[in-house]
């Protein structure tokens, strides 16, 4: 384990900054990646962020950097990323910023950290404590698009699935089909009549179970998901089953706006 | 009958009346400097994605998305919009502008459907008013909060303007008072709220460990937001207490007391006090 130091923003630490917090937070989904303009407007100029509330962490003779943090003048740690030596490199950026925000008069410091361990007992140990955070939701404005973003890299097999949803918001494509055939994925809007399974979903349920949130079995068993015919029930899950989102998602302070 | 109001995309000159209306909803932190951060210098900024509500020339709603690039798992991105604020004039809420903002924006920008629309919202918020117009369903998020409270300077302000609406008789209940109570909050400075007939007294740090408190509360900061779910009832307070989250310390006749006087928590607490 190294000796740390913190040092203010330089110009052009922003190309540094958004790779490490993309290499940190890869295993996650849910947030924008972050680019050097993305998080010169996301952290640093930001109307309650100064520079002297920008913190980046190296270790002692080397120049990579290995965490920061962005502190608001109103409390919010907008941004905080540890990208080596967790622990210790998260422990140095909260000291830090509670140095900073002593004179500043403000009533609380707040975070969104990842549901990660060794943050979350850092954050403790330094006198945080957890409470309810605002929630995320999702929608489309276009089925066929997310799932032709989904089907792409998939495994999948030669397949047609018809899907007619349910409860459609405003402006969504009601009848959606996916047509897999040598390798070649085509999703559509209306009925292929040369589908060999029709799925009929809540839009809700179909939208959570592509988005990881809710099981195929459940939506079956209360009829929010009905298969046809039925005894192509595998064909239909396995086909969501590997479309369907398995990462878990995570959004700094700074992507809420 | 004519339309009430009328939708439309914003347009060069709507800027002023714009910040006005945003003002009006968010003064707490809504100043002119953070909507033009936020939608003019944001490197996404799209202002067809930000639609108007106008009532005889005068915007009376408006509705801001953001488009970004939305990373939805580890080798995967795509096209976003992010629902950012809505703010609808006092005079014309509860007249369906912000279902009629919501459905305008979807349908003026045919060539931007966008693969994920997101919201960050909170849940009984999003159920009642986003899902029933957009579909929208909980993202699989695993996102925390922490909060470090350094001082109680809302909660002071809360009180503040709680102890005028009882000098002024507007107050729903009248104060019972005889109760003084010690907050041991983890990750936040000692409070003691002392209830009398005429108001409340606050005092916090070291000032509140110098009084005695009749009653003492002790939990952490969720214990807080127990307190503000005013619509819940005592319950969240119970499982609190039952789940060992809770402590309270004190003579059983003053514990009944602050039973009696739980309203005047919930109102002190019942804002932002963080």
């Amino acid at each position: 384990m190294g000796q740390y130091y913190v040092r203010p923003y330089r110009d052009g630490d922003e190309e540094e900054a958004a790779r490490l917090f993309n290499q940190r937070y890869l295993a996650y989904g849910g947030f924008v990646p972050r680019t050097g303009e993305y998080w010169l407007w996301s952290c640093l100029h930001r109307p309650d962020v100064s520079r002297e509330g920008v913190f980046f962490v190296s270790e002692e003779g080397a120049q990579n950097v290995c965490g920061y943090a962005v502190v608001g003048t109103t409390g919010e740690i907008w941004e905080f990323c540890a990208g080596c030596d967790e622990e210790v490199v998260s422990s140095v950026l909260l000291k830090e910023i509670a140095r900073y925000v002593d004179g500043l008069g403000i009533s609380s410091m707040n975070i969104n950290v990842p549901d990660d361990e060794v943050l979350c007992r850092v954050l403790v140990r330094e006198g945080f404590s957890r409470v309810p955070a605002e929630r995320m939701f999702v929608s489309t404005m276009s089925v066929v698009n997310l799932l032709s973003k989904l089907v792409v890299d998939r495994k999948l097999d030669s397949e047609e699935v018809n899907f007619v949803f349910d409860h459609v918001p405003f402006g969504v494509e009601r009848i959606v089909s996916v047509k897999v055939h040598d390798g070649a994925v085509s999703v559509a809007e209306g009925l292929s009549k040369s589908a060999d399974v029709t799925v009929r979903v809540e839009f809700a349920s179909f939208l959570s179970i592509l988005f990881g949130t809710a099981g195929m079995r459940r939506e079956l068993i209360r009829r929010r998901m009905r298969v046809k015919p039925f005894w192509k029930i595998s064909e239909a899950t396995g086909f969501l089953r590997k479309v369907r989102l398995q990462n878990v998602w995570y959004w700094p302070l700074s992507d809420f706006g | 009958m004519s339309e009430p109001y009328s939708c439309r995309p914003f347009r060069n000159g709507d800027e002023e009346q714009v910040q006005e209306l945003m003002k009006t909803i968010f003064s707490r932190f809504m100043g002119g400097d953070y909507w033009s951060w936020k939608y003019p210098l944001n490197p996404g900024f799209d202002p067809s994605l930000v639609v108007v509500a106008e009532k005889d020339g005068r915007i009376i709603g408006c509705n801001h998305w953001l488009r970004r690039r939305l990373k939805i798992d580890s080798a995967r991105e795509v096209g976003a919009g992010l629902g950012a604020d809505v703010a609808v004039a006092p005079d014309f809420r509860s007249m369906g502008v912000g279902k009629a903002l919501l459905k305008f924006v979807r349908t003026a920008n045919p060539s931007k459907r966008f693969e994920v629309m997101y919201i960050f919202a909170d849940p009984e918020l999003a159920k009642r008013f986003h899902s029933p117009v957009a579909g929208y369903v909980p993202a699989p998020d695993r996102t925390v909060a922490f909060t470090k409270i350094l001082s109680w300077v809302k909660v002071r302000e809360s009180v503040s303007s709680f102890n005028k609406k009882i000098s002024e008789g507007s107050g729903k209940e009248s104060l019972g008072g005889g109760v003084s109570v010690l907050f041991r909050v983890a990750s936040a400075p000692p409070l003691f709220l002392g209830i009398r007939k005429g108001g409340v007294d606050v005092y916090e740090k070291e000032a509140a460990l110098e009084r005695r408190a009749d009653v003492t509360i002790i939990g952490d900061a969720t214990t807080l937001s127990s307190l503000k779910e005013g619509g819940s009832g005592m319950w969240p307070m119970v499982k609190a207490l039952l789940a060992g989250r809770l402590k309270l310390r004190g003579k059983p006749w003053k514990l009944w007391s602050v039973y009696r006087n739980f309203w005047v928590f919930r109102e002190v607490f019942g804002g932002k006090i963080t």
